[in-house]
């Protein structure tokens, strides 16, 4: 659906490059995003996220490298198929009422006899009574949920959300997620990007994410994948003799959690290994005060990922 | 669409009402009462009344274009616009026309009107609606190439090129009765070739008096709009979107 090839996109004109001026955003990004995803975008400030959207989004061109979105040009896949595109800050007229600007925008949807879907997106985003308010006396939220309605007005492939639970209270964050949702099981082959720095968020929508660094991807992080690997364990033991031995025994590659000498993770291969040691480890006499399953947050991951590079990498090189 | 974007310029079309309104206060010649207005037709000829339509024209395509590009630009309003399946080029394409049209039509009714008030008949035909034709396209090409081109001030920079040519061509009129130029031939045609073609619009008048029609002033004048015009097209589809 998506495809990038060494995308790179620099500010600046001829005179900034003579001045040596020039701001690099993206330097080089390749990233294939297979119909049917929810791919999250993540990074620091300055990591490139808004470019790489105004690039798919046809409002930039790449300074080099190379976009297609469904086979075409990211400008002409817009004019030909429409983005349902949620921006950072929805910017839309604020002299205009909520109806007129639905209106407005069915209008340039080409939607026929768009009445019933307008009044269709206007009651799922909850703004169906406030349809004769002005934009610029609606809250930041419900502005918000006022562009996420235009976006659900037409019949599209592709779902660009930018930032999108910025100014939503929990409610409408759940509800966020659950119209992504929806909107993705209506049809196969859908595809939803969704940049934001709410990394809990996107561990519950997302199937991957990929980490932007200094304008690249650092790494896509696949989160169906790591649900179905098995997990690592900590192990919690009551202080006895030689329990820290036992446990080096039993599992040899333990590690002490955290300078704790009671505290071990351990990375059994799976169920049937981790009972088996277990028993083992039970057997030499040990007592287990606690066996959890640890599995690495999305933010932990991230901070991972980030975290090498911060101080070195971090925003534009 | 058309509905919808009438309905977001319904508080300039009131503004291009009041225009009108002060556009026929200064028409001298549409305040000729008495033994003065039996005379009218020879006193007003289709000219007078024709300049006044195509400064009334050129106004309303500049309170009607006023940041039609820029202000999406500035704002951020063709994010959202733009992710629908709307080409920009038509997309300003079409508010540009609907400006012409909602234009030259205010300078028709203005035209029909003004006689009606003022003469109760009609002294003059729609031969002088040729002026506000070419006015509008002249100063709605300027407008959107500036609208394309800048933040903000689009209709304000076009407007300030309106007032240069005029002290300009007012500094031509009195440096030819001196018998003295400042600038060398060359020079003098050059700034008048950059600037509007007031004097083409003219040379349309004069020649209407006199039964004709100005051909090469008509596709001179014509030109020019229709080359800004183009230049804002091809800006629009050049540049970037912020």
């Amino acid at each position: 659906m998506i495809h990038l090839d060494e995308v790179a996109k620099s500010y600046g004109g001829w005179r900034a490059r003579a001045q040596g001026r020039v701001v690099t955003a993206l330097a080089g990004v390749s990233l294939e995003v297979p119909p049917g995803t929810v791919l999250g975008i993540v990074g620091p400030n300055g990591a490139g996220k808004s470019t790489l959207i105004r690039i798919l989004l046809g409002y930039l061109r790449p300074t080099r490298g190379s976009v297609a979105v469904g086979g075409l040009a990211p400008r002409a896949y817009a004019q030909r198929h429409g983005v349902a595109y949620v921006p950072e800050t929805p910017a839309i007229p604020p002299a205009w009422t909520v109806e007129h600007a639905m209106r407005f925008y069915a209008s340039l949807a080409e939607l026929e006899d768009p009445g019933p879907k307008i009044d269709a997106a206007l009651d799922r985003v909850g703004l169906g009574d406030t349809r004769v308010r002005r934009v610029g006396a609606l809250s930041k939220g419900m502005r918000q949920r006022l562009a996420l309605a235009q976006a659900l007005l037409g019949d599209r492939d592709l779902m660009v959300l930018d930032e999108p639970t910025s100014g939503l209270d929990p409610e409408w964050v759940a509800e966020l997620r659950a119209m992504v949702a929806e909107w993705r099981a209506e049809r196969a082959g859908r595809v939803v990007l969704i940049a934001s720095h709410d990394l809990s968020e996107l561990e519950h929508t997302a199937d991957s994410v990929a980490v932007l660094v200094g304008g690249a991807v650092r790494e896509v992080i696949d989160l169906r994948a790591g649900a179905h690997a098995f997990p690592a364990y900590r192990l919690e033991l009551e202080p006895t003799p030689h329990a820290a031995d036992a446990v080096r025994a039993c599992f040899p590659g333990a590690v002490t959690e955290g300078g704790a000498p009671l505290r071990f993770f351990v990375e059994p291969a799976g169920a049937e290994e981790l009972t088996r040691r277990l028993a083992e480890l039970l057997g030499r006499g040990v007592v287990v005060r606690a066996v959890a399953p640890v599995r690495l947050t999305l933010e932990e991951r991230y901070r991972d990922t980030v975290g090498t590079t911060r101080g070195q990498k971090e925003g534009r090189p | 669409m058309i509905t919808l974007t009438l309905w977001q310029l319904r508080w300039r079309l009131l503004f291009v009402a009041v225009l009108a309104l002060v556009f026929y206060r200064l028409e001298p010649g549409l305040h000729l009462h008495g033994a003065a207005a039996d005379e009218a037709p020879s006193v007003v000829d289709p000219g007078g009344i024709a300049f006044t339509l195509a400064n009334l024209a050129g106004a309303s395509m500049l309170v009607l274009l006023a940041g039609f590009v820029s202000s999406d630009r500035r704002e951020g309003y063709y994010r959202i616009y733009f992710a629908h399946p709307t080409r920009p080029l038509a997309f300003y394409a079409t508010r540009w026309v609907m400006a012409y049209v909602l234009s030259v039509g205010a300078a028709a009714v203005f035209l029909v009107l003004a006689q009606l008030v003022a003469w109760g008949e009609f002294r003059v035909g729609p031969q002088a609606m040729l002026q506000p034709a070419v006015f509008a396209l002249i100063y709605g090409g300027l407008a959107a190439f500036f609208s394309v081109l800048l933040p903000r001030g689009d209709s304000l920079a076009a407007f300030a090129v309106y007032g240069v040519t005029n002290v300009w061509q007012g500094a031509l009129a009195v440096f030819a009765q001196m018998e003295s130029q400042p600038m060398g031939p060359l020079a003098r045609q050059a700034v008048s070739f950059a600037l509007p073609p007031h004097q083409a619009v003219q040379d349309l008048y004069d020649a209407a008096h006199l039964g004709g029609t100005a051909w090469g002033s008509l596709a001179f004048a014509g030109g020019y709009g229709l080359f800004w015009l183009a230049l804002a097209g091809l800006l629009l589809w050049y540049r970037e979107w912020p």
